[in-house]
């Protein structure tokens, strides 16, 4: 290849990676100043002198509550999310029965709709329930988006088991949930877990419910919490990107760390699709 | 979706036996399923038919029980009537059809680039990937902090260079660009990798071919590879399309719908009406409009784009 066009390449691919490294970089540069520095105008580039005084800020304040919550909703809902969509997945990958086509589709197809249609009725019935406000609001709307996803990205990996696996295990005498719980989850156990991930993330990424669903910050989670530090009146931005820089952290490093799988939730994701 | 035969059921006796079997199968489908099916119709079945129904009556917060107040398509003659709706709706539909294709030209080039066989390739797409799995919410601010004026980077390096920066967020224009860009960034990943995953299973021989009979760069671009990532491309639009329409969190922290409402994209109109001014029926035929307008499209995407041996 000519050199000319190899340069071009990495120059482009290195424009590119400013670009998408550049909104981590300066929050997490500002939550490292000074509220002078972040205020004066124009505002220093680097902190000078960095400071731990931002994360102390959002330390003290309501975060780790908006964090335990998240971490409890997103925990609770991947659970119970797995705990339905596992066998559903498994279900429909090996047993047919007629109908269980459409039901699959339909089931995929609820990812196509606005959350924010679904937004509405929980309100009502969350409200009529009492359950307003609470981390149970939350669990119970967040299996809405997280089933369909499960049981979209098992059902591909559970149709890859050989059959010989299943026939010698029938052999043996296993009934279908003893072959489900004791064969076909183990040897699944990494696509499950890359679906579990993904549920996870899903919860811990959401906004619109839980804007809608909670207003205090016993129930909040850190989405909302971030963005109710900076629409409120005054600039107390500095712990926002303290707390966001806290908050992308985790995801960041799972994105790094799970790149094939995520490669492979993908691929199969997408000949389901 | 082709589906291979359940394996399990070959090498049993013909007969009356293996209708048993098969019935016993067939118990066993509605067994793994049904609770998952249950779970779905309670939480996302019911809930949708709830809010179709409320479409069509007036609703009083204060009395949500109340059964009377069946109004017909009141509720969406209003909208139809709105300027503030069809300023949404249309803002919604230019906004999904340029981010589309934004993403897709612009994830198209950055996954040609990082198919090429050179060193450090794998390194990029790392770094490309990493807004995937990013909270759009986040990003939002993390982007108003970007283009913030006054205490924003971006002002910062162009004042530093004696360039007076836009004023981001009062232009609609700019506002608008803000967007787009950020939701770029947050959306590019996925495009990228689909394409990628999609390129990495291609045959060689037609490239190959088509070099040795002459043809250049952009043809080969145009007559072999993207008729070959039909299918990828097909997968991007439907799924994007459905996020793009969806997109609430981004706008909520980066313009909140403004300057005035040239960002007030549907799920920000919906939210308004819902919350702000307690029109609940009125945000639950909104809502519908959306769901329909995303149903239509992606219907029409599929036909258009579906590969012949598909039908």
């Amino acid at each position: 290849m000519a050199i000319g066009r190899k340069f071009l390449t990495y120059g482009v691919l290195v424009l590119i990676a400013l670009y998408v490294l550049a909104p981590f970089t300066w929050t997490a540069l500002m939550s490292f100043k000074y509220d002078r520095d972040l205020l004066s105008i124009p505002p220093t580039l680097l902190p000078d002198p960095p400071t731990l005084s931002q994360y102390r800020v959002t330390l003290s304040g309501n975060f780790l509550s908006y964090f335990r919550n998240s971490l409890v909703v997103s925990t609770t809902s991947t659970v119970i999310a797995l705990v339905l969509g596992a066998p559903a997945a498994y279900g429909f990958a090996r047993f047919r029965y007629r109908l269980s086509g459409v039901l699959f589709g339909v089931i995929v197809a609820t990812r196509m709709f606005p959350p924010v249609t679904l937004m509405i009725p929980y309100f009502l019935f969350m409200k009529s329930a009492n359950l307003l406000d609470t981390p149970w609001a939350l669990i119970i709307t967040y299996v809405s988006i997280e089933l369909p996803l499960i049981v979209w990205i098992l059902e591909g990996f559970f149709r890859e088991i050989p059959g010989e696996i299943v026939e010698a295990a029938e052999v043996d005498g296993l009934g279908p949930f003893a072959i489900f719980t004791r064969i076909a989850l183990p040897i699944s156990l990494p696509a499950v877990s890359v679906a579990a991930s993904l549920s996870f993330i899903t919860a811990w990424n959401e906004f619109i419910f839980a804007l809608a669903l909670t207003r205090s910050p016993e129930a909040q989670t850190v989405p909302v919490g971030l963005a109710s530090g900076i629409t409120s009146v005054g600039f107390d931005f500095g712990p926002v990107t303290a707390g966001a820089s806290l908050y992308v952290l985790p995801v960041l490093a799972f994105t790094f760390l799970a790149q094939r799988g995520l490669k492979k939730g993908l691929a199969v994701g997408g000949s389901t699709g | 979706m082709p589906r291979s035969a359940a394996p399990a059921d070959r090498g049993r006796p013909a007969g009356r036996g293996r209708r048993a079997a098969a019935r016993r199968r067939h118990a066993t489908g509605v067994l793994f399923t049904l609770p998952a099916l249950l779970a779905v119709a309670a939480i996302v079945g019911y809930p949708m038919v709830y809010s179709l129904n409320l479409s069509f009556r007036s609703f009083d917060l204060l009395r949500p029980d109340s059964q009377e107040g069946y109004v017909g398509l009141e509720n969406y003659r209003e909208l139809a009537d709105s300027s503030e709706f069809v300023n949404a709706l249309f803002l919604t539909v230019a906004f999904v059809v340029t981010t589309l294709v934004l993403e897709i030209v612009v994830g198209l080039a950055i996954a040609l680039l990082i198919n090429q066989n050179l060193r450090g390739m794998s390194v990029f797409r790392l770094i490309v990937t990493l807004p995937l799995m990013m909270a759009p919410s986040v990003a939002g601010l993390q982007f108003r902090f970007l283009f913030a004026d006054d205490y924003g980077a971006i002002d910062a390096i162009l004042q530093r260079v004696g360039v007076t920066a836009p004023l981001w967020f009062v232009d609609a224009n700019f506002a608008r660009i803000a967007i787009l860009l950020s939701n770029l960034w947050l959306a590019t990943p996925f495009v990228v990798l689909v394409f990628l995953a999609a390129m990495s299973n291609l045959p060689k021989d037609p490239f190959e071919a088509a070099r040795i009979d002459g043809a250049g760069s952009f043809q080969i671009l145009r007559y072999i590879l993207l008729p070959m990532l039909r299918p990828a491309l097909l997968i991007i639009i439907v799924i994007r399309m459905a996020d793009a329409f969806r997109m609430f969190d981004l706008v909520y922290n980066l313009t909140g719908g403004g300057p005035g409402r040239s960002t007030d994209v549907l799920t920000n109109f919906i939210y308004r009406q819902t919350f702000v001014r307690a029109d609940f029926a009125g945000g639950a035929a909104a809502s519908f409009v959306l769901v329909v307008l995303v149903a239509v499209l992606s219907f029409v995407a599929f036909r258009l784009l579906r590969t012949r041996e598909d039908s």
